[in-house]
């Protein structure tokens, strides 16, 4: 029997990092209060958590490792509570290899492993070279060919579709809050000088409540852009027989290894910034596997064939009307219809009353009026349909973006519910829902579709 | 095959229900010993009209190899799922039901889980020789 391969000692950190969080603020306050029988208080009993801890966390490491031997990998964890998780080859659906930049200096891999049939992933710390040698034995690999690559005009697509403004803004505003926790008041007033300076410089163009908006979001749309940018730098995609390989990123380098066989469903986006663009961003889904929230690649409009290198059976047909008679408009955009008619008169009561803030109130309202657009064309295009090479297609709308959805596996459950309203026209709204808790919404199909869909490909 | 609640595994269901109302009745209205009863009456009249209701128009068919449940009138819900889905079947009987002919037929599959209040238990047996739970049953 194989012995097992210890993880790489960036594992220990897990337990290390709490208690080094637990000790160093209080010594920051003490210095910066320059307290010193308080500092050297906390020195002597941070050294005491810090030697129980290191400690456990070596006996931790010492006990933990990896062993792949007969198509399986056994992986053991703990000492006085042992647990020992085996997952064979059939049950793995994808491998992502991530190099943060520490992990890069220090010769580390996290990798993580996604099964076909549970959605929560496995993540271990390996060695580099173990973590490529276990990638290479789960999913391997034998030649590579290049099918889409991030250079020229598609890297700029590419960037700008996988930035994620909302993402970032949460992540930002988060971390901000958790370092003015940290370090007090000193850094909010230190963020908010810089970013007074800048509306200051736009207020010469813009109004002043634009002005103060307009300044946030191109400071975290830069930031977004920027992480956007260095994820994507040098980014490949490659199909190596039954595996399709992604992999890319200039300061945090990732490779994921998706097998093909193990994919359920093939996302096409495509946003109001992808229509300007021309090109739409695909989001693979296999079991629990949905790549974050990267996109795998960015195709032209038309350029279907692209994809189809990538997945054979990916199939959109190319008339996009749905099924529109007997469907209720209201259905579709009172939410989106509404929020705008609400943002417009309180924009026209602002001019009214407050012009200085009027201006403030037009960006959302624009927002929402695409927004009302989108539902708009919902409303003519949201279908569910067989496509001619046994997949099952479906076309719909959330927000501002516009869903066409490939689904490949027949593991699916189909989920049709009616209201009155929509029995007396005939209609009724889909759940498809596939292993992993993924699921998909289309609203007002015909309901002789919920006994006459194929559920079998 | 068609499986659909039992006339007489819904009584239970029905019984189960009066007698659980009994308790938050006589806990909120303990003082008043006539309230308590009118309450009581008054919601086991209406649990029980809406549980048979609900109960009636549960519906579970197993055709080729597609199985298709569908619930409720006003609100209806049609769920359809290959055979090949299910995990596991279960199936829960106390001896009221059991004296009914009748079990709590509970489906697991990957996506979802699907009950039959008071399913018949013959049917319900051989719904759990389904493929994927070890049985032969196509």
């Amino acid at each position: 029997m194989k012995p097992y391969h210890r993880f790489h000692y960036i594992y220990s950190l897990q337990y290390i990092r709490y208690a080094f969080l637990l000790s160093v603020l209080p010594l920051i306050r003490a210095l910066l209060i320059f307290d010193l029988p308080s500092l050297i208080t906390a020195l002597k009993q941070d050294g005491i958590i810090f030697i129980v801890v290191m400690l456990f966390s070596v006996i931790q490491w010492l006990a933990a490792g990896y062993r792949y031997s007969g198509g399986r990998i056994t992986i053991q964890q703990g000492v006085l509570l042992s647990r020992q998780t085996v997952i064979s080859r059939p049950m793995i659906a994808a491998i992502e290899l991530r190099q943060p930049l520490y992990c890069r200096l220090l010769g580390a891999c996290i990798t993580t492993i996604y099964y076909k049939h549970r959605p929560k992933p496995v993540t271990l710390c390996l060695f580099y070279q173990d973590a490529l040698q276990l990638a290479d034995e789960l999913l391997p690999l034998k030649r590579e060919s290049a099918i889409f690559r991030a250079v020229g005009a598609e890297r700029l697509s590419f960037t700008v579709l996988s930035a994620n403004l909302i993402t970032t803004s949460i992540l930002m505003i988060a971390s901000a809050k958790k370092t003015a926790n940290s370090l007090g008041n000193g850094f909010n007033q230190f963020a908010f000088s810089n970013l007074e300076r800048m509306e200051k410089f736009v207020e010469q163009i813009f109004p002043v409540g634009l002005a103060w908006l307009t300044s946030l979001i191109f400071v975290l749309a830069s930031i977004a852009l920027l992480f956007s940018f260095l994820h994507t730098a040098g980014f490949v995609v490659c199909r190596n027989g039954g595996v399709i390989v992604a992999k890319g990123g200039l300061i945090t380098k990732t490779e994921r290894r998706i097998l093909a066989s193990a994919v359920t469903a093939c996302d096409v986006r495509t946003t109001p910034i992808a229509r300007l663009l021309r090109r739409s961003a695909v989001y693979l889904h296999a079991g629990g596997f949905s790549g974050s929230d990267m996109p795998l690649m960015v195709y032209r409009r038309g350029n279907e064939e692209q994809l189809q290198k990538l997945m054979p059976e990916f199939y959109v047909s190319h008339s996009v009307l749905g099924p529109v008679r007997g469907r209720s408009l209201v259905q579709f955009i009172w939410l989106s219809g509404s929020a705008f008619l609400l943002c417009i008169s309180l924009t026209a009561v602002s001019a009214w009353l407050m012009p200085d803030i009027a201006p403030l109130l037009g960006l959302p309202s624009f927002l929402l009026f695409i927004s009302l657009l989108v539902s708009l064309e919902a409303f003519f295009t949201e279908s569910v349909r067989r496509g001619s090479n046994r997949t099952l297609e479906l076309c719909y709308s959330r927000f501002l973006t516009r869903h066409r959805v490939c689904i490949f596996t027949s593991q699916t459950c189909f989920c049709f519910s009616q209201h009155p309203l929509l029995t007396y026209r005939q209609r009724c709204n889909l759940t498809l829902r596939l292993p992993c808790g993924l699921r998909f919404r289309v609203r007002s199909i015909p309901d002789y579709q919920a006994n006459t869909l194929p559920l079998i490909l | 095959m068609e499986i659909c609640c039992t006339k007489a595994g819904i009584r239970v269901l029905k019984q189960w229900a009066s007698v659980g109302l009994v308790i938050p009745c006589v806990l909120l209205f303990w003082q008043i010993w006539w309230l308590c009863v009118f309450v009581w009456a008054a919601a086991a009249c209406i649990v029980c009209f809406s549980l048979e209701r609900w109960a009636k128009q549960i519906q579970l068919t197993l055709s080729g190899a597609e199985l298709r449940l569908q619930t409720g009138s006003l609100f209806r819900t049609i769920r359809r799922q290959p055979v090949w889905n299910l995990n596991s079947v279960q199936i829960f009987q106390t001896p009221l039901l059991k004296r009914a002919k009748s079990c709590i037929l509970i489906l697991y599959s990957a996506h979802s889980i699907w009950i039959i209040p008071a399913a018949d238990i013959q049917q319900a047996e051989k719904i759990s020789l389904l493929p994927g739970n070890g049985g032969n049953f196509l």
